[in-house]
């Protein structure tokens, strides 16, 4: 008894439907429609308070921030789209920054979905001045919760 | 007490920096980070917050000074952004908690304190004078841009103590 509770709480994805993974994505999307930050650095959050850093959503140079939709997604395959699409050796998946659609419109900015792959969007309109940019990013890394990366951090 | 001074002379090479480049700039990064790892080990007289700070810029910029860092394309810190974040630690009061501290895709150093959820200040520190700040205060908001002297800009430092305290 005690092996299979351990076993479920090890894979709780294992029985997800498989029809979840296949949810439509809607246009605009939805306010509680989840978005997930792949973190490849262990410099963009906090460990030991499980808290995520400004400087993971700020955004490069080109004015956009890479998120991805994750909507219908088990945890398992949230993991498998990140290393499919986003990591690249000699980095390691370290972690994500998952918001919701709402947390993003409350700082004023706007997602672009931006495929392929399908699921990609963008963090776009954010303000020209850059203090006011730095204080959306602090905002959404407040807003963010943290996920470790199992197969890195057991 | 802290006395961390930056001799740009110095050619002291210690710090593990992931970096064989022999351009101009990753000479000058060298001289940095050879300084503050002898500031950090002999001679100097630093507080703890400073010496957690100082170790975690070394950190920082161990990782952050070659391009594409991140792994998804970001811009090196500089060594004039490395400088400036070195300086920035010195002039910081010694009665702060250290901050934690990390790079942006820019190639700016943020230092950021934080104190649990909606109460958070962030300072942006890049190669030139002007350093951003943004400040999280429960629902109130603060962000500007200040000029960084030879002290830290008094608005970084009231938002600072607003948002610690």
């Amino acid at each position: 008894m005690r092996f299979l509770e351990r076993f479920w709480r090890t894979w709780p994805g294992l029985w997800a439907r498989p029809s979840a993974e296949s949810a439509t994505l809607t246009s605009p999307p939805d306010s509680a429609e989840p978005l997930t930050r792949y973190l490849l650095s262990t410099s963009q959050f906090r460990r030991a308070s499980w808290t995520v850093k400004a400087s993971a959503f700020v955004p490069g140079p080109d004015g956009r921030k890479s998120v991805f939709r994750i909507l219908g997604l088990t945890e398992p395959s949230i993991w498998k789209l990140g290393e499919a699409e986003v990591l690249n050796p000699p980095f390691r998946l370290h972690a994500r920054a998952d918001v919701t659609v709402r947390s993003v419109r409350d700082t004023g900015i706007t997602l672009d979905a931006d495929p392929p792959p399908s699921r990609h969007a963008d963090l776009v309109g954010w303000p020209p001045d850059e203090s006011a940019c730095l204080l959306v990013a602090a905002q959404l890394a407040d807003a963010a919760e943290l996920r470790l990366n199992p197969a890195v951090h057991p | 007490m802290t006395s961390v001074a930056l001799d740009p002379g110095d050619v002291t090479w210690v710090a593990p920096l992931n970096d064989h480049g022999v351009s101009e700039d990753a000479n000058r990064l060298r001289r940095l980070l050879g300084g503050v790892q002898r500031d950090l080990t002999v001679g100097v007289s630093l507080t703890a917050p400073h010496r957690v700070a100082l170790e975690a810029l070394l950190d920082t910029l161990a990782e952050a000074t070659r391009a594409g860092w991140d792994g998804q394309g970001a811009r090196p810190v500089s060594p004039d952004a490395a400088l400036r974040a070195h300086v920035f630690i010195s002039l910081l009061p010694t009665t702060l908690p250290a901050p934690d501290v990390s790079a942006d895709p820019t190639g700016r150093v943020h230092f950021e304190w934080r104190r649990g959820q909606g109460r958070a200040f962030v300072v942006s520190v890049g190669p030139g004078d002007v350093v951003h700040y943004a400040g999280l205060f429960g629902r109130n908001t603060a962000h500007g841009s200040e000029e960084l002297s030879d002290e830290i800009p008094r608005a970084v430092l009231a938002n600072l103590a607003r948002a610690l305290g």
